[in-house]
């Protein structure tokens, strides 16, 4: 399905964050904490943020395959959000010191367009075992600003 | 002997004194429905023993109507007004305390019920106004994040059992904080802060 996606994502591309509700949309407002590093069912903590690439007919078949873990909780929707401003977000933050903030292409065998939002806060990759702070908080909110459209399931 | 009846004969004194204050309070509370129009002055005292004089002098003047004393405990005190926003709060914290382990993956945390508790009860000395455009969301981590979006500033506040993280971006500056003890104290200075 996602063959063509070349392997560098460009600037021009947007990439969507699955969301669940009432967990992380709220009131309209998508959660900064949304935007997290999981660690995986085999241990490995990601030092990424999943997302997934593609136009909106590929995505809406893709994101069929993610569930509520929770009951109570729902499949709402999913989040985009542009490339190339979520790599602008480490430029414009002048106060976060040393942030670089990168969407790289990481195909799957079960999502061959998913790919990965690499945070990097004074040289040292954030990954799931990163302590919470102040930071990072900033870069979650800032990813989360930049959801503009969000599409409904 | 003499020193305990003299302690007797004080206590009688105060007790008197208490009882015709209150007195004296009550009848003023209802008077003051009806002159609610007329002016009225706030005097503090920091000697007591000065009260009898001073309201033996006020009285002696011309066109005051009415004398009373009030204690410390009779100033009506400011009333927090708990209106929609902290509705919402307060029920949002109760419902993500539900939240069961596992709730976003395997690695989700329950959240702290700690956090949950020291939220709420702080919720209950903040004024309505500070809590406008505030909204509570779960962090996976088993903390609760509070978020604000307003048309000045933005901010995140982690509430974690023991501390505060948080950052505010506010007139083009950013504050960032990562260990502020979690206390009512620290969170409303934080609510003040962004709003202020």
């Amino acid at each position: 399905m996602a063959e063509h996606l070349p392997k560098i994502v460009g600037d021009e591309e947007r990439v969507a964050r699955v969301i669940f509700s009432p967990s992380y949309i709220y009131n309209g407002r998508v959660a900064p904490t949304a935007f997290r590093w999981d660690v995986l069912p085999s241990g490995d903590a990601e030092d990424y943020i999943s997302v997934l690439r593609g136009d909106a007919s590929e995505l809406d078949t893709e994101t069929r395959h993610f569930k509520a873990r929770v009951e109570g909780d729902e499949r709402y929707g999913y989040a985009l959000l542009g490339v190339g401003h979520i790599r602008e977000i480490g430029i414009d933050n002048h106060e976060i010191a040393e942030t670089k903030v990168d969407v790289l292409s990481l195909p799957s065998k079960h999502h061959p367009n998913h790919a990965g939002i690499v945070v990097d806060i004074a040289k040292e990759r954030v990954t799931a075992l990163t302590p919470v702070s102040s930071e990072i908080m900033i870069i979650q909110k800032e990813l989360a600003l930049q959801c503009s459209e969000i599409v409904r399931f | 002997m003499g020193k305990s009846y003299e302690d007797f004969g004080k206590r009688q004194r105060k007790k008197q004194k208490n009882f015709a204050e209150s007195e004296i309070s009550c009848n003023f509370a209802q008077k003051v429905k009806n002159i609610s129009d007329m002016a009225q002055l706030l005097v503090t005292v920091s000697d007591n023993a000065q009260l009898p004089h001073l309201r033996t002098a006020i009285r002696q003047l011309r066109g005051v109507e009415q004398v009373a004393m009030l204690r410390k405990m009779d100033v009506p005190r400011k009333v927090l007004t708990q209106g929609k926003a902290h509705k919402e709060l307060l029920e949002r914290a109760e419902s993500l305390g539900k939240l069961a382990e596992g709730w976003d993956g395997s690695d989700s945390k329950a959240i702290a019920p700690q956090s949950i508790r020291k939220f709420k009860t702080a919720l209950g000395k903040v004024e309505e106004k500070l809590l406008q455009g505030w909204v509570l969301f779960p962090d996976a981590h088993g903390y609760l994040y509070l978020d604000y979006t307003g048309s000045n500033a933005v901010a995140g506040i982690t509430m974690t059992g023991e501390r505060l993280i948080y950052f505010f971006k506010k007139d083009g500056k950013t504050v960032k904080n990562d260990g502020a003890a979690f206390t009512t104290r620290n969170l409303l200075s934080i609510l003040e802060r962004v709003h202020g």
